[in-house]
């Protein structure tokens, strides 16, 4: 590669090693140069390439005297300056160090209120205090001594592998957030002194980034999700995720921002964190690369992940999320059970097919039940849940309470899934802030009918999509020319079936062949649907009960926390195979284990 | 007099936000002491060391706000208050979204106490009052309702209705008179220690906020919700409503001045302090903040 070349990598990385990508990401963030107001601007992203390639310092002492003069961001700002620190720790002049030092001292971080603040807040603590271990509590900003804060994010560190190992993620599969989880991860990996702790973050690394592999098509994140924001629920390819797959897999282009900036927040760089990543030393084994780009056999995989803590309205504080995820060439089909599992910014089934150019975006289908209420902000946050109404719709979360919004979650809301069908159902007490549900028909969808039985089908890229109301919608027209199916009713729900265009002559074809299925729906006294999928089993979905598949109650008590072709897990061990590599997680030891072909 | 900011208008975490903290009046102005922007809920005093409890924990300053330790680690978070022993400076009890956590040593050292129940929402503690009657006896506003201890939380058991609870006081004035705000409920009010209680006044109002004055075991407000401020000077059979700031129609807290008979301080969500000292509301600064505490030196 030359230095040059990596506008055309990030557009193209097909064929490119992890070096190609990992050294063409570091040169774009070297390169960035000030643009007049464009956000974000340049910042410690900025100056980590910098100085990994050895600029001159006039590059970046300037630029970094700018940013420490006005610190902010929390723990946002934690990360990216733990980051700048370490790797200009042998190249930066000593004042400018003992300027950065000093910051710890007086610049007081909050430490946040999710599970990506906290490890962003204790990965960067544990960092810092170790390169000054003896330093007392005047050095720090909470007034505690590097060994305690040390001390500290070790414990702390600690308990969230251990529950996250146990219980899976609370901000399990963010298509937004995983960034945040890598990148503290990362530095950990790279810049720790202690072995055992750079071990640990490297086998969680590979842990999210293997669950990332499994929920992905063509590097966008697909399927269930615990954060989204709305803009990029739409254009899967502007989250954070879709460069660190271009990054760790090359089966995606990219355009890390500033081209592409969800919130346009000075500081806030969600793509950005790649270069946390990048810098690291960590490479991702061949075994999860495979995973996450080989689509040619169908696979499904099931995971248990967790609700964030419950503080109240709820009889558990972690409850279990139960995703299954569908995937194949043509597209992925993925679900978690419905309910209220996440604050907000849920996203509880879609399905997702492969695009030549993901830039396009609008490639989903999905449905929502637009629920918004004090009950689902006082069960996660601690803030008077009346007042947090107003507090989450004056900034950017403004869609919250909106009744044409495209995320959220809902406490009336039921959704099952066997292979590539999808059973969604709701049951909306009368009075509720919105009585209808909605399902989103993208722009790219072709060939959309309505046929008289009932279905209405299309095709979306290379799948073929059947979409079954359990009762009468109307059609309506939204911007940009996507169109949204409207529910009007308190009982109501839909039958989703995929298939791949290869596997019938034509979207007719695939018609008939759905209407010939066995197909039982009832609203009354609840949502009710006994449907025959396309591969011959029989799904059973009652609103209140566990679904079943061929008569057999689905045990969510027993639901792995992973379980399929590609991923196992047995205790507090997780295994990723494909073909005959494998690779193995042992958390009670600490361990990683490699398996490779024999002969 | 010590103020409590939970945070300023357009708050978003992570974000370049005004300062928020702990600010101690100063003449007619305010000067902001130590940490900012902490999700600072709750002030607590004791003659040597001031508190806070906040979003990270529960910090000490031994010197007046120049300086502050973080008293607490990881476990314990979303501090919601805080309050000092009047009969062992030592001993401090914070209630969080999590639980109930002790000191017995000014904060070296915290310790869980047990929960009240097993009841969804029994350890989400919104206050805690320690009786001024009864040494080792406290109750909690929990999310699933009060409970009392007589046992410095060894053992609990309810008191009042099962309803979410967010504010309990005790009358200075008369220690018998406990007053609870809850969410949806309206006022409930005990003359008998907290052993029973009535509802008194709008019965369906969410209430943040109550306060006894402590000259007057009549006199007492109840703040929340979009509702301003009611005031009762009859022990609550009457209540006239009142609004601070127009900008602002939710009170977060409110305190009876135990300097000034007669003045009481409203924290509003978004528009600063006010007072009143019954000539109508003064406008006492720190605007577009939301006040969580009011303290007094």
């Amino acid at each position: 590669m030359t230095p040059s070349s990596h506008p055309d990598l990030l557009q193209d990385p097909s064929g490119s090693s992890y070096a190609d990508r990992r050294d063409a990401l570091i040169r774009y963030y070297a390169d960035r140069q000030r643009d007049g107001d464009q956000r974000p601007a340049l910042g410690y992203i900025e100056l980590a390439a910098r100085l990994e390639l050895d600029r001159p310092m006039e590059t970046v002492v300037p630029l970094l005297d700018e940013l420490l003069s006005d610190p902010t961001g929390d723990m946002f700002w934690m990360v990216p300056m733990a980051l700048v620190h370490h790797v200009g720790r042998d190249r930066l002049p000593a004042d400018v160090l003992a300027r950065m030092r000093d910051l710890w001292r007086t610049y007081t971080p909050y430490r946040g209120d999710t599970e990506n603040h906290w490890l962003k807040y204790y990965a960067s603590l544990y960092l810092m205090a170790q390169l000054d271990p003896d330093s007392g509590p005047e050095t720090w900003f909470n007034g505690r001594s590097a060994r305690e804060n040390l001390a500290e994010a070790e414990s702390y560190i600690d308990s969230w592998i251990g529950l996250t190992v146990a219980q899976g993620q609370g901000e399990f599969d963010s298509p937004h957030y995983l960034p945040f989880f890598l990148a503290p991860l990362s530095l950990l990996h790279g810049f720790a002194e202690d072995e055992t702790m750079r071990q640990r973050a490297a086998m969680m690394m590979d842990l999210l980034i293997a669950g990332f592999a499994v929920n992905s098509l063509d590097g966008l994140y697909a399927g269930a999700f615990s954060r989204i924001y709305p803009e990029p629920t739409l254009e899967r390819w502007r989250n954070g995720s879709t460069t660190f797959a271009w990054l760790l897999f090359g089966n995606t282009p990219c355009r890390p921002d500033p081209i592409n900036n969800v919130l346009p927040r000075p500081g806030y760089r969600p793509h950005g964190m790649a270069l946390a990543l990048a810098l690291s030393g960590y490479e991702p084994p061949e075994v999860i690369r495979r995973i996450a780009t080989d689509r040619s056999t169908p696979v499904v995989h099931r995971q248990r992940a967790r609700t964030r803590h419950r503080i109240r309205y709820s009889p558990v504080r972690n409850a279990p999320v139960l995703k299954t995820m569908s995937t194949r060439t043509e597209y992925a089909v993925g679900s978690m059970q419905g309910g209220l599992l996440q604050p907000i910014q849920q996203h509880t089934w879609e399905v997702l097919w492969a695009t030549e150019n993901p830039f396009e975006g609008f490639n989903a289908l999905f449905s929502v039940h637009p629920y918004a209420g004090p009950l689902e902000l006082g069960m996660y946050f601690a803030e008077h849940p009346e007042q947090m109404m107003h507090i989450v719709i004056q900034h950017e979360k403004n869609t919250y309470d909106k009744p044409d919004k495209w995320t959220g979650g809902s406490p009336f809301e039921q959704v099952a899934q066997w292979s590539d069908a999808v059973v969604a159902l709701y049951d909306i007490p009368p009075g509720t802030q919105f009585e209808h549900v909605s399902t989103y028909l993208s722009r790219t969808l072709r060939q959309l009918e309505a046929h008289p039985s009932g279905w209405i089908v299309a095709r979306g890229g290379d799948a073929l999509i059947a979409l079954y109301p359990l009762t009468s919608v109307e059609w309506r027209d939204e911007p940009g020319g996507d169109r949204r199916l409207h529910h009007p009713h308190l009982k109501t729900g839909l039958v989703v079936q995929v298939a791949p265009a290869s596997a019938y002559a034509s979207l007719d074809a695939f018609a008939s062949a759905v209407e010939s299925l066995e197909l039982a729906t009832s609203t009354d006294p609840t949502p009710s649907v006994q449907f025959t999928t396309l591969d011959g089993h029989q799904l059973d979905v009652t609103y209140g009960d566990p679904a079943r598949i061929d008569g057999q109650p689905i045990d969510a008590s027993a639901w792995p926390l992973w379980e399929g072709p590609h991923i196992q897990s047995d205790g507090h061990r997780v295994t990723m195979r494909h073909g005959g590599l494998a690779r193995t997680l042992d958390f009670d030891a600490m361990t990683i284990t490699d398996e490779v072909p024999t002969g | 007099m010590h103020v409590a900011v939970l945070e300023t208008r357009n708050y978003i975490v992570g974000e370049a936000n005004a300062a928020s903290g702990l600010y101690i009046r100063e003449g007619r102005g305010w000067r902001h002491a130590g940490w900012t922007n902490l999700r600072c809920t709750a002030i607590a005093q004791t003659p040597d060391a001031l508190f806070l409890g906040a979003g990270n924990g529960v910090l000490r300053s031994r010197d007046g706000g120049a300086s502050w330790r973080m008293t607490t680690d990881w476990r314990i978070t979303e501090g919601l208050d805080l309050v000092a022993s009047p009969l062992n400076p030592a001993t401090l009890i914070a209630a969080t979204a999590y639980g109930l956590w002790r000191t017995r040593d000014t904060g070296d050292t915290w310790e869980a106490v047990p929960p009240p129940g097993r009841q969804p929402g029994a350890t989400f503690t919104s206050a805690v009052v320690l009786d001024a009657l009864r040494s080792g006896r406290w109750m909690i506003a929990t999310a699933a309702g009060m409970f009392v201890t007589e046992d410095e939380g060894a053992s609990w058991r309810e008191t009042g209705p099962r309803v979410e609870v967010r504010a309990l006081a005790q009358s200075p004035a008369d220690p018998s008179l406990w007053l609870a705000g809850t969410a949806g409920q309206g006022a409930l009010l005990s003359s008998d220690g907290g052993e029973t209680w009535a509802p008194i006044g709008d019965a369906s109002s969410t209430l943040y906020a109550v306060a006894l004055c402590p000259f007057d075991p009549l006199c007492m407000a109840v703040g929340g919700y979009q509702m301003g401020v009611r005031l009762s000077s009859d022990g609550g059979a009457s209540w006239r409503p009142s609004a601070p700031s127009p900008k602002a129609p939710s009170v977060y807290s409110l305190a009876f001045d135990p300097n000034q008979p007669g003045r009481l301080w409203i924290g509003t969500m978004g528009d600063g302090l006010f007072y009143d000292a019954g000539d109508g509301w003064q406008d006492a600064g720190l605007p577009e903040t939301t006040v969580t505490d009011v303290s007094f030196s």
